[in-house]
């Protein structure tokens, strides 16, 4: 379905991937009230909303999208699709995937797990009237994220896919994720760098809320699974290669080898079979102009969530 | 007699006393200027009062209405001045009926007040004495055994109120000892004793008249009823939680995220009261907004209400009269709580009915900011930390809290059934004051789970900035005093733990006072270093001075030396 002519239109989408109980409806719930905020404040617009499904067995069936559709169109939201993908692809080939359909001007990144403050649409739209801004990031609550940002302007290294709007201009330059290399993490770090190579802002909208359901140990510290763990590890390593950091993939794969943690060494073995295969990503950013590794972060922190 | 004399009207005026008995107030009342009538259905204090001279009616009250014909035949063109029943209302089954005629009879002859007075079934000697599984019936007393009724304070409301009366005076008779104290040497029932004491103060916070032996109360009759009182009413399904939330309005940005932080829980089972504490009335429709916009279903279980005046305390007062939740929270307007705060009070509710829910919660920094559109904001500066310790211990709560408002849930009948309340005379600590009070009653179970973020301002207002140092002691001082003025109830394992507490301070006792005796072996030494060194320094002056000295010096160093050696030897230098 086309955009609505001479208006603005947005697409948000939302890969699953075996979500919390109530996780859809939640988000949803959220979604219509941010949008019809949007439509409050803002003439013209237009919003649909795209589903990809990466669980083992689908989330929603064709009368539940259907549902959906006609509870949310009177609240502002067009349509509603439904794609399952039946098969794991990630996040960000699962985007890629619900990509080939975007026609629209903006395209928002929704983590399943979230809820949109009731002005988090209208927030992030108000930094899109700068066609510099090519990401724009939402501010996640009660978890928020540490990367600095330039409190002035918004600017900030990459930008979260947990909650970003993303200019069609964007997706147009960058062909979206680079979803041969990044599976589940630092799809976003990349894709964010990738954007800013073809002149595009980041920018963090700290007054765009949107509460992700995040929670903490009991020591304070990020939850994190072995999934993550694993991923997180082999992003890292094919993140510093692609750009131009083949010293730190090497000084990073060695101390996973030799890490006491099982799912460190597979990450580190999945690289070594990469690079054994030619398969590595082709190296960009030599000058270092937009990719930034600090320790192991990826930009400056204000804080860490690590050492608590 | 007071409430007679208070509520009667002109001289002459009769006075219908209703199961008079012998007429035990008949001459008072004639010493009123008023005339005294009594009904009974007992002959023989009817024949009494005719022999001193009183007017009397026999009746019978399992027909009201005969009973009312009666009044009204015996009272003629004569004007009442009042309708009494005295220690009646509890020997007949048939109360409502009984009050309701009266009270259209009282209609009728122009409004007149009826007197009542009963014993009260919940004083306090009654309860204590139940627990020890005694009811002692008597001939005479609180447990008269011709007693077939009995009252508390609210029975006796509810039902004046549905039989058409309304209470405008009280008299109640005290009695701190009654006919049931006895056997007076039970130490639940011995004034002093820890288990006396904690049971009646259980007992006066729960409810008034614990020490009450009659009520003794004055009515106007109504031509309506009056709704029932709200714990008897019929009530709509009660949230699992009340969720209080004070704010000032100051802080707009963490206020809209404290909601969002609600709407966005797993469970959507509770109510918000959104205390506005002297927030100007322009801005209380703003507030009404941002509770709103998160739709239909959020925005009704919302509340917004003004307060006005008061301490921080007074919010919280306001909000356990409104509240209607299973179990009562606060959620500050700084605060964010995460996905699984409501759901994890829940599911502990369910494990542990009756108990004070409890999670630990982790302490952010945050600083006031202004963003570049000049909209005020806020900033995290820091990580979340773990500042409190886990799992909950009271003996720790006794020194001081280790539990932020936001992590913790009371049952709501501590407030409703057991009549605890916030101290607003608290300037601060009100929180911790009511928390120790409900975890001494209720006990506590921990999740374990940090559910909630509680922000601590680095710079800008906050309860640590606003309040002086000396208000922070005085608070401690009363709540400390609060607790000192009443039995505590340790939950089990406290005597290992005292114990345990006990051992270590010991154990720092005696390392403090080997310290001491080390330190002062040590001054004890320096002092002999300082004179030796001060009659080394004169040696070294003298022997500037003189050649003799100069001659003599090395026999001189070497008795200094050995004095020395001989003190280390013997033991009278330290150690090392």
């Amino acid at each position: 379905m086309a955009p609505q002519a001479g208006g603005t239109s947005i697409r948000i989408q939302t890969v699953l991937y075996r979500p919390a109980k109530g996780d859809i409806e939640r988000l949803l719930r959220g979604l219509q009230h941010a949008v019809q905020v949007l439509h409050q404040q803002t003439e013209d617009i237009s919003v649909v909303m795209a589903f990809g499904d990466a669980s083992p067995s689908p989330n929603l069936s064709i009368d539940q999208v259907e549902a959906y559709s006609a509870q949310m169109k009177p609240l502002g939201i067009d349509w509603i699709t439904y794609d399952n993908f039946g098969a794991n692809l990630g996040s960000a080939r699962g985007h890629n995937r619900l990509l080939t359909e975007f026609k629209e001007d903006f395209v928002l990144f929704l983590n399943p797990d979230v809820y949109l403050s009731p002005f988090a649409l209208t927030e992030l739209m108000l930094l899109s009237a700068d066609a510099s801004a090519g990401i724009i990031e939402a501010r996640q609550i009660p978890l928020e994220h540490p990367k600095s940002f330039d409190r002035d302007s918004g600017d900030t290294g990459w930008a979260s896919t947990a909650g970003a709007l993303v200019r069609r201009e964007v997706i147009d330059a960058t062909g979206g994720f680079d979803a041969d290399s990044f599976f589940l993490y630092c799809d976003d770090v990349d894709f964010s760098w990738r954007a800013r190579l073809a002149g595009f802002r980041v920018v963090h909208q700290p007054t765009a809320q949107i509460f992700h359901d995040k929670r903490l140990t009991t020591y304070a510290t990020m939850h994190v699974g072995d999934a993550e763990h694993y991923y997180a590890a082999e992003a890292a390593l094919l993140l510093a290669w692609k750009y131009s950091r083949p010293d730190l993939s090497e000084k990073w794969a060695v101390e996973m080898e030799s890490s006491a943690m099982d799912l460190q060494k597979d990450a580190a073995a999945a690289f070594r079979k990469r690079q054994s295969e030619g398969r590595l990503p082709v190296p960009l950013d030599p000058e270092g102009k937009v990719a930034q590794f600090i320790g192991t972060d990826f930009a400056k922190h204000r804080f860490s969530y690590a050492d608590a | 007699m007071e409430l007679v004399r208070q509520f009667s009207a002109s001289s002459g005026d009769v006075v219908v006393d209703i199961g008079c008995g012998y007429g035990a107030i008949a001459e008072a009342v004639q010493e009123l200027g008023l005339t005294y009538m009594g009904l009974d259905m007992d002959p023989n204090g009817l024949e009494n009062l005719a022999s001193r001279g009183f007017e009397t009616e026999l009746i019978d009250l399992s027909a009201p209405h005969d009973t009312v014909l009666a009044i009204e035949k015996r009272l003629g063109d004569r004007p009442m001045a009042g309708l009494v029943m005295i220690d009646a209302l509890e020997h007949i089954t048939n109360g409502p009926a009984v009050l309701e005629a009266l009270s259209a009879l009282a209609i009728r002859l122009g409004g007149v007040p009826l007197l009542l007075a009963v014993p009260n079934v919940t004083h306090f000697d009654l309860a204590a004495k139940l627990l020890l599984g005694r009811w002692d019936m008597t001939p005479t007393g609180l447990l008269d055994d011709t007693h077939v009724s009995f009252f508390s304070s609210s029975r006796l409301y509810d039902m004046t109120s549905e039989s058409g009366w309304v209470e405008i005076g009280s008299n109640d008779f005290p009695l701190r000892i009654s006919d049931q104290h006895f056997p007076a040497d039970t130490a639940v029932l011995q004034d002093g004793t820890p288990l006396h004491d904690l049971m009646l103060g259980v007992r006066q916070q729960a409810a008034d008249a614990a020490l009450i032996n009659e009520f003794v109360r004055a009515y106007a009759p109504l031509s309506a009823t009056i709704p029932l009182a709200p714990d008897q009413a019929e009530q709509p399904r009660r949230p699992f939680l009340t969720v209080l939330m004070r704010t000032q309005g100051t802080r707009p940005a963490t206020l809209q995220e404290a909601l969002l932080s609600l709407a966005a829980q797993t469970i959507q089972d509770f109510e918000v009261l959104l205390l506005a504490h002297n927030v100007p009335r322009d801005s209380l429709t703003h507030l009404r907004y941002l509770a709103d916009v998160f739709g239909t279903d959020f925005g009704e279980r919302v509340t917004v209400i003004p307060v006005d005046g008061g301490g921080r305390t007074r919010p919280l007062t306001v909000g356990v009269e409104r509240g209607r939740g299973q179990y009562l929270a606060i959620l500050d307007d700084d605060d964010v709580v995460f996905g699984h705060w409501i759901e994890t009070f829940k599911s502990l509710a369910k494990k542990h009915p009756g108990k004070v829910l409890r999670c630990p919660v982790a302490e952010q920094d945050v600083e006031p900011t202004t963003w570049s559109d000049d909209r005020l904001g806020y900033e995290v500066v820091g990580r979340p930390r773990c500042r409190w310790p886990e799992p909950f211990d009271v003996l720790d709560h006794l020194w001081e809290n280790h539990s932020p408002p936001c992590g913790w849930a009371v049952p709501f009948s501590v407030f409703s059934v057991q009549g605890l309340r916030f101290d607003e005379s608290l300037p601060v600590l009100e929180d911790w004051d009511v928390l120790m009070q409900a975890v001494l009653l209720c006990g506590v179970v921990d999740s374990g789970q940090i559910t909630a973020l509680w922000r601590r301002w680095r710079i800008g207002d906050s309860s640590t900035s606003v309040h002086s140092e000396i208000e922070w002691t005085q608070a401690r001082t009363v709540i400390t005093a609060k607790l000192d003025s009443k039995p505590l109830l340790l939950p089990p394992q406290s005597m290992s733990a005292i114990q345990a507490d006990r051992t270590r301070l010991e154990i720092y006792r005696n390392e403090a006072e080997r310290l001491q005796r080390e330190l002062t072996k040590w001054q004890q030494h320096a002092v002999h270093l300082e004179e030796a060194v001060a009659a080394a320094k004169h040696d070294v002056e003298m022997i500037k001075r003189s050649s003799s000295w100069k001659l003599s010096k090395p026999i001189r160093v070497a008795g200094a030396t050995a004095r020395h050696i001989v003190k280390s030897a013997t033991g009278e230098g330290p150690k090392l």
